[in-house]
Order: structure tokens, then sequence, then C-alpha cells
């Protein structure tokens, strides 16, 4: 039998090797990254070229937020709660939209705000714009076209007797595959591994909430005729102090 | 024409650097693969680099620890720190950094904080 000091160091010998194998993986990554920019650069590349450079680029970009993923969780399972500082939501929102540009450097992304007040200060620490730009990531890649056009809402709520902060983010062309519809996000990956991979943002975006003593939902607009638009929901709790 | 001095543990990585910035016109004065052999040649190469790149997470010496040392050597010498480690980005601009990159990083955007640093140094 293993004694629980034993777990303990067995989890912490675990969580340096992920670390280890991370940071290895991002060197590969910033390689493969920078010479599919001197591609892009040359300007003898013909247009085809540059295209599937591109999708390359956002390919690595896509491969890097899934190995911060991992750190990200790895970390959030470690930090208690109270250890959290408290963060702008709005500073960590137009940040995640900045990022979210570079994944996707062949279509166009545009963000509208909707309800958006000067300042949100949450519990999270630097865990909160990883979030966010999971959920902005997989609501990009779960748009078919060439355009993304997303809503962007922060508002104020009360829920279990804890004061929150709710961002809500809305996509009319989203297609949301029917088992992450609801309450399935994590429920639907404890059963097909298979479909958790194609969206292992989201499932992110659920552990790292939950970690954050936040949670994460998606829902579609509507279900008839078609399936079609969703509405991703992320709940953080509210901190009073920055 | 810009001088730079690259350090990091990653042979595939200081080669990088180094064939994309000399494409782009820099001078690249010295590669080191540790923060001790990149304070050694920091020391021994006579014209000091305009600008250090610097990788965090090396054997022997870290590159926050090389960063602090050369800032005692020469206070305004200008670092550029690229890391893995986003967590270390505090620590990095205490040491004395005055940029911080995340990696993996665009290229261009490395190139845009130097070219920075150019227009501030003269």
């Amino acid at each position: 039998m293993t004694s629980e000091k034993e777990s303990v160091q067995i989890g912490r010998q675990f969580e340096f090797f992920m670390d280890l194998l991370g940071h290895d993986l991002l060197n590969s990554n910033q390689a493969v990254l920078s010479y599919l920019e001197l591609i892009l650069s040359n300007p003898g590349a013909d247009k085809k070229t540059v295209t599937m450079a591109e999708k390359a680029i956002a390919h690595v970009r896509t491969a890097t937020i899934l190995i911060e993923n991992v750190k990200r969780i790895m970390g959030t399972r470690i930090v208690d709660f109270h250890e959290l500082k408290a963060v702008d939501l709005t500073s960590a929102i137009e940040k995640a939209e900045a990022d979210l540009a570079r994944f996707y450097p062949d279509r166009r992304i545009q963000i509208d705000r909707e309800t958006w007040p000067s300042t949100a200060m949450v519990y999270g620490s630097s865990f909160v714009t990883d979030l966010v730009l999971n959920v902005l990531v997989t609501a990009s890649r779960l748009n078919p076209g060439d355009d993304v056009r997303m809503k962007v809402a922060l508002v104020e709520d009360k829920q279990n007797d804890h004061s929150v902060w709710v961002v809500r983010v809305q996509d009319e062309d989203c297609q949301l595959p029917p088992f992450l519809d609801g309450e399935g996000v994590s429920a639907t990956y404890a059963q097909d591994i298979s479909l958790a991979a194609k969206t292992s943002g989201l499932l992110s975006a659920k552990m790292i909430a939950a970690n954050l003593g936040g949670d994460f939902e998606a829902h579609a607009i509507s279900h008839e005729p078609k399936r079609k638009g969703a509405v991703f929901t992320i709940t953080l709790r509210k901190a009073d102090q920055p | 024409m810009t001088s730079v001095l690259i350090v990091d543990d990653e042979l595939f990585i200081v080669e990088l650097y180094r064939d994309i910035l000399q494409l782009r016109g820099y001078r690249v004065v010295g590669t080191a693969f540790d923060g001790e052999e990149a304070l050694k040649k920091y020391n021994t190469i006579s014209e000091k680099p305009d600008v250090i790149i610097m990788d965090h997470r090396m054997p022997i010496m870290n590159g926050v620890e090389a960063t602090k040392q050369i800032m005692r050597l020469n206070p305004r010498q200008k670092v550029i720190f690229v890391s893995a480690d986003v967590l270390v980005e505090k620590e990095a601009r205490e040491a004395g950094a005055i940029e911080f990159l995340s990696k993996p990083f665009r290229m261009d955007d490395l190139i845009e904080k130097m070219e920075k640093m150019s227009v501030s140094r003269t």
C-alpha cells in the first residue's frame, strides 16, 4: 500500500515531469512557428503555400494552448482557493481577445462587447485569461465560417449566496455538438474520450473554472429545425479588493 | 547594426534565433547555453551586445540569476527575457529584464521589441 506521504511525493514528481515535458514541447512549437513565419515572409511563396503555412500556424497555436491547459489544470489543482489573487476580468478578457487573433491568422474574427463594466474583480490569478482564451478558441473552432462574429457580455450576479461575475460569449453561427449542450460538458468526457479530444478546450474551461470556485457551461441557442448558435457562460467568484 | 548575445540551452533554439536575426540584419556576437557561460562570455567579449536574449530554464545557472549578475556588471544592459515559464515574468523584470516574451512567440514580436530598443538607444 502506498502511504499518504508517498502519494504526495508521487504526485509532485508527476507534476514536475509534466511541467518538464510541457516546457520542451513549447520550445519545439517555438521552432515550428518561427520557421513557418519565415515561409510566410518569403516574397516568393505562392498563395497556396501561404494559406497552408497559415493553417499550420493555427495548429501550432492550438497545440500550444493544449500544452498550456495541461500546465494550468495541474497548477489550479494544487492551488488552494484562498491563495488565489484577485484579478480584473475585463483586462483578462481583453488579453484573451488579443491572443485569439493569433490562433486564426487566416480568419476574420470580430468580437462585439455588449454589457461591459469598467472593472470586474474575480478570484483567479493568472488562470483567468487562459480560461477565457480556451472558450474563445473553442468557440471559433466550432464556427465553420471564415468570418466569426461573437458577442461578449460581462454581468454581475448572485449564485448560491456568492456574488459572481458572469461572462457570456454568444456566437450565432457556432455549431455546438449535441454532447456539449447543457450539462454535458463534463459528463460526456467521461463517456467518450474521442469526443473529448475534439473539444478539450471546453473541458479545460470547465476544470479550470471549477478549480477557481466557479463554473462553465455551453448551450445551443436553437435546436429546431437545426442546432445553431451557442452561448458559453463562465461564472467566477467576485473579489472585492484588487 | 544592433548586436545580440543569445542565451538558451536548446541548440535548435539558439540556431533558430541566430538564423532569423542574421537574416533580419542583426549581428550575433555570441551564444551561450547556460547562465554561467553567458556571464563568462559577457565578461570576455570586448564589444558588449546591445541586446541579450535570455532564456530562463537552463542548467548550472538560470536566466533570472544570470540577468541579475549581468545587471550588476552593467546596469544599462538591455535584456529581453524569453521563456516558456510565464510565471517567471515578474522575477525576470525584477532582475532587470526590460521585455518579456512567452514561448512560443512570433519572431516579428521579438524584432519589434529589438527595434524599439534600437530607437531608444540612439
